[in-house]
C-alpha cells in the first residue's frame, strides 16, 4: 500500500508525514509501518512522543481504511492509544488490521513494537474511520502486492525533522494551553489539521498540564469537525491528579472558525 | 434522567443516581462495570434524542475513564451532544459525585438508524426513571456474569436486551470490565490482588442476538498504573461471532 501522488495538492513537499520517514508494507489485509527514532521525535526523557506514535498509527490505519472504503475516501472519527511500555528503540514499528469494514465506518486495531519485536507491544491502538464520498483532491491508494521483503516509503520522497518535531509542527504554549496555526505542513488530504497532529497537540497539552516529568499513556480522541482555519487551541483540564498519574480532558477548538474540533480524554503517568 | 432544554444549546441530559450497595465493588469503590453501564445509558439516550426525528441510535463506540475515587452519593451524570452527523451522533458524558469529584468522563458514538417499526416518540423535554432495588444482588450477579475458565460469560436473557432486541451496550461494557479484571488476576502471580477497571475503549462490531455471550481477556502488558488488557466479546450462539472488542486498563487498588 502506498500513496500515489496524483497531484501537487497532497502531500506537499514539506509535510510532517514525510519527516516521520515512514516506511510501509501491505501484505494481504495487514499493514505494517516503521519509523526511525531520532532525537527530534523524542521528549526530554528520550522517549518517542506519544503523539507521534499515534500519528504513525493514524497513517497506517488510514491507509488500510482507505483501501477498505474504496472507491470512497475516509476521515478519522476516533483514535485511542494505550501505551504499555516506554516508547524507546532504534526503530518503532506498527502492525494494523481491519476489525470491521462497514458501509459508513471502518474499525481497526494496531499494535506498536520496537526493533522488530512484533508480539511484544509497546502500545495498542484502535481507530474508527468514517467513509466519505471521494473528492477529486483525495490521494489514490493502491494495494501494491507487497511481499514480506518489500518496505517502501509511505509518501514517496521522505524527509527528516530539522528541529524537534513538535516545534516543526509549530506548537506553542500559551496561557490557554497549546496552540498551532493551520499550515500546509500539518494538513490532511481534506484540508484540515491531520488527525495524528491533533493527537500530538493533546499529548503536548497533557504534559503542559501535568508537568514535563509526566508522559501521556492513554489517548482517547474523538474528531468532531475539520480544523481548517486556526489557530487550533488545545485547552487541558486536569480532572484528577494522583501521586504518579493524572487524568486530563482536552478541548480542542478552531479559534478562527469559532468551533470545537476535537475532544480528548488522556492519562499521564510518572514513568 | 431528564432533558435540560436551553435554546441554542445542544441536547443535554442530566441523570442522578443513588449509590446502592449492589454497585459498590470489593474495594469499596463504585463498580466500574455499573458506572460504564450508567454512562452508556445516559450518553446513549442523549444521542438518541439528538438523532430525532430522523432515526434512533445504536452504540458503536464507548470510551470511558473511571476514576478510582471513593464516591459520595448522589451521583450526577451529564451528557451533551457534541456532534450530530448524517450517520452518527457523538455525545460526551461526565459523572460527578456530591463533592463535585469527577468520577467518570468520556464519549460515546452512536450510529443513526431507522427502526423498522418507526422512530420512537418521546415527549420533550424527555424524562425517564429507572429504579434499582436497594437490597438487590450485586450488579455482576444480577447480570448473570459467571466465570468459565479464562473467560467470563452471561446468558442473553430478555432483561439484558435493548429496544433493538440485542444485548444492551451497557451490559457489554460490564462484561468487558469483568473479563479484563479476570484476565488480570489470572496473569498476575498474586491472584488475590485487588483490581479495578479504570479505562475502557470499547468498539461494538456486530449485535449480540443469541447468546451465551463470552468475553475473553488477553493481557498485553503492565505499566505503573495498571495492566493493559485486550478483550474480545463473542456471541457463541451465533457461530461465535465477534460482537465487540476493547482495550482496558485495570488498575491496582491500594489496600487501605
Amino acid at each position: 500500500m502506498e500513496i500515489v501522488e496524483q497531484s501537487a495538492v497532497y502531500p506537499p513537499e514539506h509535510h510532517v508525514l514525510r519527516d516521520l520517514a515512514l516506511e510501509v508494507q501491505s501484505v494481504g489485509a495487514v499493514n505494517r509501518a516503521w519509523m526511525p527514532v531520532t532525537d527530534n521525535i523524542c521528549n526530554a526523557r528520550g522517549r518517542v512522543h506519544t503523539g507521534l506514535v499515534a500519528t504513525m498509527i493514524d497513517a497506517i490505519c488510514g491507509g488500510l481504511a482507505a483501501v477498505a472504503a474504496a472507491p470512497g475516501w475516509i476521515a478519522t472519527a476516533d483514535l485511542t492509544m494505550h501505551v504499555v511500555q516506554p516508547l524507546v528503540g532504534d526503530e518503532l514499528g506498527a502492525v494494523a488490521k481491519v476489525r470491521r469494514a462497514g458501509r459508513t465506518t471502518v474499525v481497526l486495531e494496531a499494535e506498536v513494537f520496537a526493533d522488530g519485536n512484533e508480539g511484544d507491544p509497546l502500545a495498542v491502538a484502535t481507530a474508527t474511520f468514517s467513509v466519505l464520498e471521494r473528492r477529486d483532491a483525495n490521494p489514490i491508494l493502491t494495494a501494491t502486492g507487497d511481499t514480506a521483503e518489500s518496505r517502501h516509503p509511505f509518501v514517496g520522497r521522505i524527509g527528516s525533522f530539522a528541529e524537534p518535531a513538535y516545534s516543526a509542527c509549530g506548537f506553542r504554549s500559551s496561557a490557554h494551553g497549546i496552540e498551532v496555526d493551520v499550515h500546509e505542513y500539518i494538513l490532511n488530504s481534506l484540508g484540515g489539521v491531520q488527525g495524528g497532529v491533533l493527537a500530538c497537540l493533546s499529548d503536548a497539552a497533557v504534559v503542559q498540564a501535568l508537568g514535563t516529568e509526566f508522559e501521556t499513556v492513554d489517548l482517547h480522541l474523538v474528531y468532531l469537525a475539520l480544523a481548517k482555519q486556526g489557530p487550533i487551541r488545545a485547552v487541558p483540564t486536569v480532572l484528577r491528579r494522583g501521586d504518579a498519574n493524572g487524568s486530563v480532558a482536552i478541548d480542542m477548538s478552531d479559534v478562527g472558525a469559532g468551533r470545537r474540533t476535537t475532544v480528548a480524554n488522556c492519562v499521564g503517568v510518572l514513568w | 434522567m431528564r432533558e435540560v432544554v436551553d435554546p441554542g444549546r445542544p441536547v443535554t441530559l442530566v441523570a442522578e443516581s443513588e449509590i446502592v450497595p449492589s454497585i459498590i465493588d470489593e474495594n469499596g469503590l463504585l463498580h466500574a462495570g455499573a458506572l460504564f453501564t450508567m454512562c452508556d445509558c445516559v450518553a446513549g439516550f442523549c444521542g438518541g434524542l439528538g438523532a430525532l426525528p430522523d432515526g434512533w441510535v445504536v452504540t458503536t463506540n464507548l470510551m470511558i475513564r473511571s476514576e478510582p475515587v471513593v464516591v459520595t452519593a448522589p451521583l450526577q451524570l451529564v451528557s451533551t451532544v457534541l456532534r450530530r452527523g448524517r450517520n452518527a451522533v457523538v455525545t460526551e458524558v461526565r459523572a460527578r459525585d456530591a463533592l463535585d469529584q469527577v468520577v467518570a468522563h468520556g464519549t460515546l458514538t452512536s450510529a443513526v438508524l431507522t427502526p423498522s417499526e418507526g422512530v420512537p416518540h418521546w415527549e420533550r423535554p424527555a424524562h425517564l426513571d429507572m429504579h434499582a432495588p436497594h437490597d438487590g444482588p450485586h450488579f455482576d450477579t444480577w447480570l448473570g456474569i459467571t466465570v468459565d475458565g479464562s473467560d467470563v460469560v452471561l446468558e442473553l436473557v430478555d432483561d439484558l436486551r435493548n429496544p433493538w432486541g440485542i444485548m444492551h451496550g451497557g451490559v457489554t461494557s460490564a462484561l468487558v470490565d469483568a473479563a479484563a479484571k479476570h484476565a488480570t488476576r489470572l496473569a498476575r502471580s498474586d491472584a488475590g490482588r485487588r483490581v479495578r477497571t479504570n479505562d475502557v475503549a470499547l468498539h461494538f462490531l456486530a449485535p449480540a442476538k443469541v447468546g451465551p455471550v463470552y468475553a475473553s481477556g488477553r493481557v498485553l502488558g503492565v505499566r505503573p498504573d495498571g495492566t493493559i488488557v485486550e478483550v474480545e466479546v463473542r456471541d457463541r450462539g451465533a457461530d461465535n461471532r465477534l460482537v465487540a472488542f476493547a482495550i482496558a486498563t485495570v488498575g491496582n487498588v491500594r489496600r487501605s
